[in-house]
């Protein structure tokens, strides 16, 4: 009797363990809100925020159209410079070279549209500027307000 | 005046058009060169592989252009090389993730048929499995595809092709059977893709299946087939792990002999040990019905070990060593090497 009350407390104890390592990792997963990072589209586009999950489908290549049902247009920083860098890692969870092959693959498929890649912020920001219904990724220090920003909630 | 007013309609929408859309043109290349040193060659051989031109398009919001033309060795051309067009496809967006694909494919019934096919840059290994080299699949379809991708949480995705089939050639198809292939997936993870896949088809037996491979019997009397097909397939490639895996069974019918069973199946693990480097392992195999008349089996299995060296995600090197039985169970060794670019 007393072995299995003993047993009862450590399965217990363990499943309270185990339950809050799981919390804790999945709230550490859902803070990790891209720190530094800013996510932009066109001035015109309609949306100002967008659920986690429909922005990584869209950034990932994995939606191609906008709720309006025009197509997304994807322009990211190559994953040479520090924001291109970052968002490989944070976004993708992927190394410049995985991050690269990604693309490269998926186009090959014939399944995604190629995004536009840029070494330089600036000129990725200017692209966004000038594409409707584009979507990227910016360091938060190179913001400029002739893009809109988009909120992204969890 | 009704003309002027069209005229003057026209000109708006057109500019209106070219002003909002800017295409989106980019074309790459692939290439790779190989050596061989095989037991029963007995000889180190240098020998080119392709010269892939992989041109896509983004004409408009909802239409775009996929096309790939590959030079590559042939020895019945009379400069011992020929160019031939793989794929040219034409797809139109018309709602969300779906898509009508119209054009030559990579006939989908394949994992690895509609992911690698030619960017050898891409293949985990040296070669493709032996399911091309026995010629088991159609690997092209000339036809209309309905597809849609990435669906729902779990990431669904469908592809049913219809097309000329086996017994056809770009710009005709010996009989009036067409082709199915169906293919139906899932990503429920990042990096992880599984499906199952089948295909239909009505064919002579003396077709030119300029789509497929020249590993078929040339020398079989005439009668129709039909040849119906299933397979599944389950890849994960994500971080440090590689894991590919497919299984088919290809079932020909006939008047002569019946029905005949073919299977083919083959596994490849890999593990990134270093950012660079990725050894692995393929394990690769077709059996061929003994009362099979279409298809000749010339190898049985191969097993392959070997390592990859990724200088870039566009250069990439693999040396791999392959012990091949053949159809007599007779077996060989094979040390083979690859430098594979994308540029």
């Amino acid at each position: 009797m007393n072995t299995k009350k003993i047993l009862n407390g450590k399965v217990l104890r363990l499943s309270l363990l185990l339950l809050l390592f799981t919390g804790l990792t999945s709230s550490s997963k859902m803070a990790g809100n891209y720190n530094g990072l800013v996510v932009i589209t066109h001035s015109q586009t309609s949306v100002g925020q967008l659920k986690k999950s429909v922005f990584e489908k869209m950034i990932f290549g994995e939606k191609q159209t906008w709720p309006n049902g025009k197509a997304v247009f994807i322009g990211l920083c190559k994953p040479t410079n520090p924001t291109g860098i970052q968002v490989a890692k944070d976004i993708f969870d992927m190394s410049a070279n995985e991050f690269n092959k990604y693309w490269l693959g998926l186009v090959f498929e014939g399944k995604c549209k190629a995004p536009a890649l840029f070494s330089d912020e600036d000129d990725l920001i200017n692209f966004i500027a000038n594409t409707p219904n584009s979507i990227g990724v910016i360091s938060e220090s190179s913001y400029k307000t002739k893009v809109k920003r988009i909120t992204i909630n969890n | 005046m009704n003309f002027n007013r069209i005229f003057f309609i026209l000109f708006f929408v057109l500019t209106t058009v070219v002003h909002s859309f800017s295409q989106v043109t980019q074309i790459k290349g692939f290439a790779n060169v190989d050596m061989r040193y095989t037991e029963d060659e007995d000889n180190l051989m240098y020998f080119l592989g392709e010269q892939d031109l992989f041109i896509t398009s983004r004409v408009t919001d909802k239409i775009s252009f996929l096309g790939e033309s590959v030079f590559k060795y042939s020895p019945n051309s009379p400069t011992s090389f020929n160019v031939s067009m793989e794929r040219l496809i034409i797809g139109y967006n018309y709602k969300g993730n779906h898509s009508l694909l119209i054009g030559k494919h990579h006939t989908p019934f394949s994992y690895w048929n509609d992911r690698y096919h030619h960017g050898r840059v891409f293949f985990p290994t040296v070669d493709r499995p032996l399911l091309f080299r026995q010629g088991l699949i159609e690997i092209h379809t000339t036809g209309l595809i309905l597809q849609g991708l990435n669906l729902g949480k779990k990431k669904y995705g469908y592809q049913i092709l219809v097309g000329n089939g086996i017994g056809s050639n770009d710009f005709s198809d010996d009989n009036t059977f067409k082709s199915v292939t169906a293919e139906v997936h899932a990503k429920p993870k990042r990096g992880m893709k599984l499906g199952l896949t089948g295909y239909m088809d009505k064919f002579s037996s003396d077709a030119k299946d300029h789509h497929s491979t020249d590993a078929h019997n040339d020398s079989i009397p005439v009668f129709d087939i039909f040849q119906l097909s299933g397979g599944a397939y389950f890849t994960y490639f994500r971080n440090k792990y590689e894991f590919l895996a497919e299984a088919h069974l290809v079932t020909n019918d006939n008047d002569s002999v019946g029905m005949t069973s073919n299977q083919s199946f083959y596994a490849y693990a890999g593990y990134r040990i270093k950012d660079k480097i990725v050894p692995y392992l393929k394990y690769d195999m077709v059996t061929i019905d003994k009362k099979e008349l279409f298809f000749k089996q010339s190898i049985k299995k191969i097993a392959s070990i070997g390592v990859r060296y990724e200088f870039s995600y566009l250069a990439v090197a693999k040396l791999e060593y392959n012990l091949i039985t053949d159809a007599k169970d007779k077996s060989k060794n094979g040390v083979y090497f690859q430098m594979a670019l994308g540029f």
